[in-house]
C-alpha cells in the first residue's frame, strides 16, 4: 500500500497534547513543596541536580520518543521511536482523550480534572499521505496495530520523515502525523492548556484554553 | 543520607568537653539536656521530600514503612523527625527519588490536589486490577517502576 502512495514534501505545524517539560515543572513543584531555603538545595542535590530533572524545552520534548526504551504504539512495536502528532488541536485532543479512561478510574460521584499542555512543532521532510486508503485498508484505524506497525517499519526503511494518516479517534476527517525522524521537527511552541474531565462513566471530555 | 547536610548552629548539639579546644569552651556553656542531645536531628531536604510524599499521598506509617522498605512502622516517626538516616546511594534513597518524581508529575496533572491521593487507591486494569499503591506495595521496586512508567510516560503522554 505504501508503494501506491506518492511522496509529498511535508512542511506544516503539527500538534501534540503532553505534559510541560519536566525540569521547569519539577523545580516549581520542589519550590512549592519545600520553599527556597536550605532544604530546597539539599533536596535538589539528593534528586541528582537540575539536569536530573528531565527535559527543559519543547525541543527536548520532541526528542523523548526517540530515546530508548521506545514506547510501543500504532506505528512501532517498540523497536524504534515515533513522535505521534496530529494536524489540528482537536484531533490531538481526541487522540489523548480516548486513552484517559485507561489511566483513571474515579469512584462514582468524583470527576478527575487532568491538566496537559497543547504544544506544536513544524515538521519538514518527505512524507506519504495514506488517508485515501482507509476504506480499502480499515486496519489503518483498527485497535489491532499489527499491520500499522509493519507500515511504520516500511516508512522508516523508505526514509520518510512522517506519514499523513487517518485518525482513529477523530473519524472521518481527523489527520494524524506520526513522525519517524527526530530531526524533522523544529520550532516548538506552547499553544495552550488542555483540561480533561474524567468521570466514573462515559468518555473523557476536554476543554482547551489557548495562550 | 536521609538526614543530609549538617545541623544549623542553633540545632547543633554541644560537643562533649573532651572534643573541644580551649578557645571553644564557651560553646559548652549552652547546656543541652542529654536526652534531647541524643535524639536531636535536623529535618533535611530529603526528609522533607518524604514528609511531602506522606502528606500528598495520605500514607499511613505502615504504608510509608513498606514503600521505603523499613522493617517496622515504628521507625517512621523517627524518620520524619530527622532522627533516622539513610545513605544517598541506598535502595531506600532510590525509592524516595522515584516516588517524589511521580508525585511531581501527578501534582501537575491533577487540577484538584486531593485527587492525587484518591487516584493512588483506584484499581486500574492496566495495573492488573491493582491500585497504584497496591502495585508498589505488593511488587516492590518492579511495581514502583511500573507505576512510574504509567505516570511519567503514559499519563504525561511522553
Amino acid at each position: 500500500m505504501l508503494n501506491r502512495a506518492r511522496v509529498v514534501t511535508a512542511s506544516e505545524r503539527v500538534s501534540r497534547v503532553t505534559q510541560s517539560p519536566d525540569r521547569r515543572r519539577k523545580l516549581q513543584r520542589l519550590r512549592v513543596d519545600l520553599g527556597d531555603g536550605r532544604e530546597f538545595a539539599e533536596a535538589l542535590a539528593f534528586l541528582g541536580g537540575i539536569t536530573a530533572l528531565g527535559p527543559s524545552t519543547i525541543a527536548d520534548l520532541a526528542r523523548i520518543p526517540f530515546r530508548p526504551p521506545f514506547n510501543p504504539g500504532r506505528y512501532s512495536a517498540g523497536s524504534y521511536g515515533v513522535l505521534y502528532t496530529a494536524r489540528g488541536h482537536l484531533t490531538a485532543n481526541k487522540e489523548v482523550a480516548y486513552w484517559q479512561r485507561t489511566f483513571y478510574n474515579p469512584p462514582p460521584g468524583i470527576t478527575y480534572r487532568i491538566r496537559l499542555q497543547l504544544v506544536s512543532w513544524m515538521v519538514r521532510g518527505n512524507a506519504k499521505d495514506i488517508r485515501r486508503f482507509v476504506a480499502e485498508f480499515p486496519w489503518l484505524v483498527d485497535d489491532d496495530h499489527t499491520q500499522c506497525r509493519d507500515l511504520g517499519a516500511q516508512a522508516r526503511i523508505a526514509r520518510l520523515a512522517c506519514l499523513i494518516a487517518p485518525s482513529a479517534r477523530d473519524r472521518p476527517r481527523g489527520t494524524t502525523v506520526p513522525v519517524f525522524v527526530a530531526a524533522a521537527v523544529s520550532q516548538g511552541q506552547f499553544d495552550g492548556e488542555v483540561t480533561f474531565s474524567i468521570g466514573a462513566a462515559g468518555p473523557a471530555k476536554f476543554r482547551t484554553k489557548f495562550n | 543520607m536521609g538526614n543530609l547536610g549538617t545541623p544549623t548552629p542553633s540545632e547543633r548539639p554541644a560537643l562533649p568537653r573532651r572534643f573541644l579546644a580551649p578557645g571553644d569552651a564557651q560553646v559548652v556553656l549552652q547546656r543541652v539536656p542529654l536526652a534531647r542531645r541524643e535524639l536531636q536531628g535536623r529535618v533535611t531536604g530529603p526528609v522533607r521530600l518524604i514528609q511531602v510524599l506522606a502528606r500528598a499521598w495520605a500514607l499511613s506509617n505502615a504504608e510509608l514503612a513498606a514503600l521505603l522498605a523499613y522493617p517496622s512502622e515504628t521507625l517512621i516517626p523517627g524518620l520524619l523527625e530527622g532522627r533516622v538516616t539513610f545513605a544517598p546511594d541506598s535502595d531506600r534513597a532510590d525509592r524516595v527519588r522515584i516516588m517524589y518524581s511521580m508525585h511531581a508529575t501527578l501534582a501537575d496533572l491533577f487540577v484538584d490536589g486531593e485527587n492525587e491521593a484518591r487516584w493512588l487507591r483506584d484499581r486500574l486494569p492496566i495495573l492488573e486490577n491493582l491500585s497504584p499503591l497496591e502495585c508498589m506495595l505488593q511488587k516492590r521496586i518492579p511495581g514502583m517502576l511500573m507505576v512510574q512508567d504509567l505516570v511519567e510516560r503514559k499519563m504525561a503522554n511522553r
